[in-house]
C-alpha cells in the first residue's frame, strides 16, 4: 500500500559541492526523476543525514532550480500533447520566468542542463526559450558571437544559402 | 574562451534550434539562423521550407528549390490569384461576374494547379513519400473581393496568432452585393487538356471553407484521380446559392463520392457552409440559418456510408443527413477501422417529434454495432440559438451516451439499450453511462462553430484553418478570404 505524503513532508538534497538543502516534497517531485525515486523510497529514507544526492549540479544551480520548483510548485501537471503544442507555438515566456531567467550565460545553460538531468520539463522549456529569444533577430555574425560559434562556410555558399532561403522566408 | 553553447550536450542544442525554429509564426529570421554555421543550416532550412504559401507568380523561384530541400516541404497552399475587377467608369458600379471572365478564371485556375502538379511530380524521383506525406491546400480569390466587401480580411498566414491584413478601405457598400457575387463567383468547373501528372507525394488535399468560389465534383474527380497515396482529405465546399441547381450539385456530390473518394482514405471531412454572411450587412446577426438549412439529398448520406467502410475518422457537416447514413447500413457491412464518426441531422431540432429522433439515434446503434472500433459518435445540429449533440464514447471499458443540447430530449429504452449492446459488443463496457447537459444561455450559441466547439470530434469536423477563421470571424466580426 503506498504511504501517504503529508503536504509537509521535508526531502534534503545534497549538491555536487556538499552543500544540503531541505525542500519540502511537493517542490522536489517537480522532478520527475527525483517524484519516481521518492516513490519507491520509504519517507524515512531520506533525512538531513542522508540526502538525495544531485551528482551534476552545483549549490549555486541547484537553488535556482529550486527556486523555480518552489514558485511553481502549485502548478498543473501538463499532459505530452499540451507540452509539444505549447512548446512548438511560441517563446512567450511569464514574467516570473523571464526575470528568474535573468543571469550569465554560463548560469542559464548550467539550468537547462540539470533541468534535464533532474527531468523538469516545464524548466527546460523555459530555459530553451530564453536562448532561443537571446537569437531571435539577430544576424548570423551576432549569432556566431553571442555563442562563440565558428563559420564554418566560404563566402559563395554563405551568398548560396541565402539566395535560396530568403524566397521561402517570405512564402 | 571556452563557447558557452558547447556546454550544451547535442540533444539540448537541438531543442533550443527547434525551438526558435518552431516558434517563429512568421518565418521571420530563418534565413539567418541557417547561415550561422553548417549544423544549424538543416535544422532551420527545414522549418523555412516545411510550409509554403505561393500563388502563381512563385513558380518560378518553386523550380528553382534545391533538390537538398524538396524532402522538407510538407505544405504547400496554393493561393490561387484571380484579377481584380474594378466598378466601371460611368456607372461607379461593379459589374456581376460573366460567362466570359468564369471561364478565363477557371483558365486561370487549371494553368495555375497543372504548373503547380508538374513542378511536384519533378520531385518525386528525388523524394520518397514519408508517413505524413505532403499537405496541399488549394484556395482562390480576388483581391477585389476584401475590396468591396465590408469586414473582409485576408487570412494569409497558416497560423491564426499572425495579423489578418484587414482591409479599411474598402468602398462603398453598394457594390457590396455583386461583389459577393463575384467572390462566390462562378464555379471551378475545369476539364483539365493536359492531363495532371500522378502525385504520389501528396497525402492530404484541403480545399477549405475561404475559397468561395465552388470546386465542381467534376474537377475534383480529376484531381483526386492523380493523387494516388492521398489519405486525408477536407473538402469544404459553399452551398450551392442557387435552389434551383441544388439537384445537379447533389447528382455531382453523389458520382463524386462513388467515383472518385478513394475507398483507402483514412479521413474525411465534409463540410458544406451556409451562413452566407457574404451579402448580409453590417453584422454577424443576420447569419443566415433556418432559411438555408436544406435537408440533404438522401443519395449522398447512402453513397457515403457505403464508401467510408474502409475510413478510420469521418466527419459531414450539412452536406449529409445522418438517418440517411443510417439507413442505408446494410447488415454484410462492418466498418473495421471506423475510429469516429461525426454527421449532422436535421432532426435534431425542438419541432420535431421525438419518436422520429429516437428513431434515428437507434438506427445510429443499429450501425455502430457494426463498427468494432469505433470510440466515438456524435451526430448534431445547431446555428443561431440552437444547439443539439446526441454523443457515444466509449473508453477503456466504460461507455457513454449524452445529449448537450438548449433543449431536452429523453431517450427512449430502444436507444439506450442499442447503445449499451454497442458499448458491450465493441468495448466490453458492462454499463453505459446516460448523461444530459441543458445549455441554458442559447446566446451563446451564435453560428454553428459554437457547436462544433462541443464536440469531441471538433478536430476530425472541420480543417484547422478553416475552425480558427471561423472563431475569428466571431470575435472580429468579419470575413475570412484566402
Amino acid at each position: 500500500m503506498a504511504e501517504a505524503k503529508p503536504a509537509s513532508q521535508k526531502i534534503w538534497l545534497i549538491s555536487n559541492d556538499n552543500a544540503t538543502m531541505e525542500v519540502d516534497r511537493v517542490v522536489v517531485e517537480r522532478s520527475m526523476l527525483l517524484k519516481n525515486m521518492l516513490e519507491d523510497l520509504s519517507h524515512t529514507d531520506i533525512t538531513q543525514d542522508n540526502p538525495i544526492p544531485i551528482p551534476n549540479v552545483n549549490e549555486a544551480v541547484l537553488r535556482k532550480v529550486v527556486e523555480w520548483c518552489e514558485h511553481h510548485r502549485n502548478d498543473p501537471v501538463t499532459t505530452p500533447d499540451d507540452e509539444s503544442d505549447a512548446r512548438k507555438k511560441t517563446t512567450d515566456i511569464e514574467e516570473w520566468d523571464q526575470k528568474f531567467m535573468q543571469v550569465d550565460q554560463e548560469m542559464l545553460f548550467e539550468i537547462i542542463l540539470a533541468s534535464n538531468f533532474l527531468d523538469i520539463k516545464p524548466l527546460l522549456d523555459v530555459g530553451c526559450k530564453t536562448v532561443a529569444n537571446m537569437i531571435k533577430g539577430k544576424s548570423p555574425e551576432e549569432i556566431r558571437k553571442t555563442f562563440n560559434i565558428t563559420n564554418d562556410f566560404s563566402a559563395e555558399e554563405e551568398e548560396q544559402i541565402r539566395r535560396e532561403n530568403e524566397w521561402a522566408e517570405d512564402r | 574562451m571556452r563557447s558557452k553553447w558547447s556546454m550544451l550536450p547535442e540533444e539540448l542544442r537541438l531543442q533550443v534550434l527547434e525551438t526558435l525554429a518552431h516558434s517563429s509564426f512568421e518565418k521571420h529570421g530563418l534565413t539567418n539562423y541557417a547561415l550561422v554555421c553548417k549544423s544549424w543550416k538543416s535544422i532551420f532550412e527545414k522549418a523555412n521550407f516545411r510550409s509554403l504559401t505561393i500563388d502563381q507568380m512563385d513558380f518560378e523561384n518553386l523550380a528553382k528549390i534545391p533538390k537538398r530541400c524538396w524532402p522538407y516541404v510538407k505544405h504547400i497552399w496554393l493561393r490561387i490569384e484571380l484579377e481584380k475587377y474594378y466598378p466601371m467608369l460611368r456607372t461607379g458600379s461593379v459589374r456581376p461576374e460573366m460567362l466570359e471572365d468564369t471561364a478565363s478564371y477557371n483558365d486561370r485556375i487549371e494553368a495555375t494547379i497543372g504548373r503547380l502538379f508538374h513542378i511536384l511530380s519533378s520531385w518525386e524521383k528525388v523524394v520518397k513519400p514519408d508517413v505524413r506525406g505532403i499537405t496541399l491546400e488549394l484556395s482562390v480569390h480576388s483581391p477585389s473581393n476584401s475590396t468591396y466587401i465590408p469586414r473582409g480580411v485576408h487570412a494569409k498566414g497558416l497560423d491564426m496568432r499572425m495579423p489578418f491584413t484587414r482591409n479599411r478601405e474598402y468602398r462603398s457598400t453598394p457594390n457590396a452585393e455583386v461583389a459577393a457575387s463575384r467572390a462566390l463567383g462562378g464555379n471551378v468547373h475545369i476539364r483539365f487538356d493536359n492531363q495532371l501528372p500522378r502525385l504520389k507525394l501528396v497525402k492530404t488535399l484541403i480545399i477549405p471553407r475561404h475559397t468561395r468560389r465552388r470546386f465542381t465534383s467534376f474537377t475534383l474527380h480529376q484531381i483526386l484521380n492523380r493523387l494516388p497515396n492521398l489519405e486525408y482529405l477536407a473538402y469544404e465546399p459553399w452551398k450551392q446559392p442557387l435552389d434551383t441547381l441544388q439537384d445537379v450539385v447533389d447528382a455531382g456530390y453523389v458520382n463524386l463520392i462513388k467515383g472518385s473518394i478513394p475507398a483507402r482514405l483514412k479521413q474525411v471531412i465534409f463540410l458544406e457552409d451556409r451562413d452566407d454572411t457574404l451579402t448580409k450587412v453590417p453584422t454577424l446577426s443576420n447569419t443566415v440559418d433556418e432559411k438555408y438549412a436544406r435537408k440533404p439529398n438522401p443519395y449522398i448520406g447512402m453513397a457515403l456510408a457505403n464508401k467510408s467502410l474502409g475510413f478510420e475518422n469521418l466527419a459531414a457537416t450539412f452536406l449529409v443527413e445522418a438517418s440517411d447514413f443510417f439507413q442505408a447500413y446494410k447488415p454484410e457491412w462492418i466498418w473495421r477501422d471506423l475510429r469516429s464518426l461525426t454527421l449532422t441531422s436535421y432532426l435534431l431540432d425542438p419541432k420535431r417529434k421525438v419518436d422520429e429522433i429516437n428513431g434515428m439515434l437507434q438506427a445510429a446503434g443499429v450501425a455502430a454495432l457494426a463498427m468494432p472500433m469505433l470510440q466515438t459518435l456524435e451526430i448534431w445540429n445547431g446555428g443561431v440559438g440552437h444547439a443539439a449533440v446526441f454523443a457515444y464514447h466509449a473508453e477503456r471499458s466504460e461507455a457513454v451516451i449524452s445529449w448537450t443540447s438548449t433543449w431536452d430530449l429523453v431517450f427512449n429504452p430502444y436507444v439506450v439499450d442499442i447503445w449499451r449492446k454497442v458499448g458491450y459488443k465493441n468495448h466490453r463496457c458492462e454499463k453505459l453511462g446516460i448523461e444530459q447537459h441543458l445549455i441554458e444561455d442559447t446566446d451563446a450559441i451564435r453560428r454553428y462553430v459554437d457547436v462544433i466547439e462541443l464536440l469531441r470530434t471538433k478536430k476530425h469536423v472541420i480543417s484547422r484553418q478553416s475552425l480558427d477563421e471561423l472563431r475569428y470571424e466571431l470575435e472580429n466580426d468579419c470575413i475570412c478570404f484566402p
